[in-house]
């Protein structure tokens, strides 16, 4: 090839391979459609959390999608569809559905998502934040219950209301929320509220006004009552290994003969912290783990109810079975023949920590057969290869020693010897 | 799409400076094997290419082609809309009438998607390096014709891979 020619061939490459890295297209609208119609949605939703809000201020909007035309059956696509808002200097939203008001207007919020579209309508004022107002307290709670944001149970929200509107906005999300005596009850960032311990707390929320100009705060008073009668464990009893877990259940069984998951608001201790570890760490509650072989007692308390309730349950921590040895045609010390009786094949087997018989392996790749001594008169020799691994053959009166060998990288190296005697 | 047109006008160009002695054209049908998450559709279509050899045992083609058949799965209908692009093609030399070959180039394809009867996303183009390799056998004895078998990939992406088997006659000239 002359070079003009090679050097028209390696522009050709050159650019060829310029182009394709220039390349790409429509995969989002393509893996979209594929998306949309692997889950059957056939219209998508959103989730509004206000039609007016803050300059400045954040909301957190979602995105449902409808399976099958079902408008009961929804599921949460706000991770799949794609953000957008008509007037981004008025307000912008990110692809996780968080958007924020940029000046005072007004602006659509679209959610696509392959042809599918959805949009709401969305104000963004600069008025005042002016009252709020505590919305979902219960009259009173059970002392060790805790609520459930998702089922709504024991857990509040905020209605602020502003300067100017008539229509109150939904601030849970924005406000403070407090206790004055977390030893009768605490709230969490989502409002959700738990129960400790007999008597009355004061429960706030507060907000900025938006101005700088200080804080808008109310507060509601949550009597707890102290009508925790016993508490069960869930399992009552169990056996573990050392290193395996299991999760218990505290249920409190109250005067008027309901009953609750109180889980989370229980204190949780091993009687033997050596045999057996049992978390009290929030989000592990309960979780039992076995150290060391032994017994121990897993309890629950709920330590300010009046007298204190409190369950345990009896645990059984077993040593973890594992291989640790190997052994010749059962563990024979010697075996007799006579000469005529050559070959013979010998058995390794794996034995386990509890005595119990394991896999055989005297053929396996990892296992090797050899001679270790010679005791008396002429060796027998041993098969170290395939299938025949482990045969022993003889020729002539003697006593050997044969020793078997197992190490797989993990397990081991175990080692067993016998004596073959040759009458 | 302006990106295939102009890969095309540059391979022309060099073809035309190349001075190269012998020409061929080829006339193909191909199975695509489209992979977009779990939709796997496939539909049909027919290719032409035309190339000439740089040297011995060195080709370089220009091909397109069109829509012949479409598939659904998934509720998606895909058809082809178009195919083109050019490669460079290595050749063994040839043994008992038979050659492998190998392609390197570029391609774009633009198919026509049709989601549940909704007439959308519609035409989307896909283009980039674009590799495969082939086996042909020669026909006549006196003539260079060739039934060859190819596979080839017209667009790798993230989550959309592009392929083509193709049965195909070529015809040296």
């Amino acid at each position: 090839m002359n070079q003009r020619r090679i050097a028209q061939t390696g522009l050709t490459v050159a650019m060829l391979f310029c182009l394709s890295a220039c390349g790409g297209g429509g995969e989002q609208a393509f893996v979209e459609a594929v998306q949309v119609n692997e889950l059957n949605v056939t219209e998508i939703q959103i989730v509004v959390p206000n039609t007016v809000t803050e300059l400045n201020g954040l909301e957190s909007y979602k995105a449902s999608g409808v399976v099958g035309g079902d408008s009961s059956n929804l599921i949460d696509v706000t991770s799949r569809v794609r953000w957008s808002t008509s007037n981004s200097s008025v307000a912008s939203i990110n692809q996780a559905g968080f958007l924020t008001g940029r000046s005072v207007g007004m602006v659509d919020v679209f959610a696509r998502w392959a042809d599918l579209e959805a949009s709401a309508e969305l104000v963004v004022s600069d008025a005042l934040l002016d009252s709020i107002a505590i919305v979902g307290m219960p009259t009173s709670m059970p002392v060790c219950a805790y609520g459930n944001k998702a089922s709504g149970e024991y857990t509040l929200t905020a209605d602020g209301f502003y300067v100017g509107e008539t229509v109150a906005r939904d601030i849970s999300d924005k406000v403070t929320w407090a206790s004055d005596d977390d030893n009768v009850a605490t709230i969490d960032l989502d409002g959700v509220l738990a129960a400790y311990g007999d008597g009355s707390v004061a429960i706030s929320a507060s907000k900025n006004r938006g101005d700088g100009g200080g804080l808008v705060s109310t507060s509601l008073n949550l009597v707890v009552d102290d009508t925790l009668d016993s508490i069960t464990l869930t399992p009552d009893s169990a056996t573990l290994t050392v290193g395996s877990s299991r999760q218990f259940v505290a249920t409190g069984l109250y005067d008027d003969a309901s009953t609750r998951d109180i889980t989370l608001t229980s204190t949780w201790t091993s009687s033997n912290a050596g045999v057996l570890a049992v978390s009290d760490s929030v989000g592990e509650k309960g979780l039992a783990t076995g150290a060391t072989a032994g017994t121990a007692n897993i309890e629950a308390i709920c330590n300010l109810s009046t007298p204190v309730a409190m369950a345990s349950a009896e645990v059984t921590v077993n040593a973890r079975v594992v291989v640790n040895d190997i052994q010749i045609n059962d563990g024979t010390a010697r075996l007799t023949f006579d000469i005529g009786d050559s070959p013979v094949d010998l058995v390794a087997k794996l034995l386990k920590s509890d005595n119990s018989i394991g896999d055989t392996v005297t053929e396996l790749d990892d296992t090797s057969w050899r001679v270790s001594d010679t005791i008396e008169g002429t060796a027998a020799s041993v098969s170290n290869s395939g299938t025949t691994k482990g045969r022993v053959s003889f020729s002539a009166i003697g006593i050997t020693q044969i020793e078997v060998r197992y190490d797989d990288g993990t397990l081991g190296p175990f080692t067993d010897t016998i004596e073959i005697v040759v009458e | 799409m302006t990106k295939s047109v102009f890969a095309l006008i540059v391979m022309f160009c060099f073809s035309g400076a190349s001075q190269a002695s012998d020409f061929y054209g080829e006339l193909s049908a191909n199975y695509m094997m489209i992979d977009a998450l779990t939709a796997k559709p496939a539909p049909i279509g027919a290719e032409l290419r035309l190339g000439m050899y740089l040297e011995q045992g060195v080709g370089l083609e220009l091909f397109a082609g069109s829509g012949a058949a479409s598939d659904e799965d998934l509720d998606i209908d895909v058809d082809l809309s178009y195919t083109a692009g050019g490669a460079l093609r290595f050749e063994s030399p040839e043994k008992d009438g038979g050659k492998v070959y190998f392609l390197l180039g570029y391609a774009v394809t633009e198919l026509d998607l049709n989601r549940s009867d909704t007439g959308l996303p519609g035409k989307e183009a896909y283009d980039g390096f674009s590799y495969g390799g082939g086996v042909e056998f020669r026909m006549a004895k006196s003539r260079d014709v060739f039934l060859g078998l190819r596979v080839q990939r017209y667009f790798s992406g993230d989550e959309v891979d592009i392929d083509v088997a193709s049965l195909g006659l070529r015809l040296g000239f």
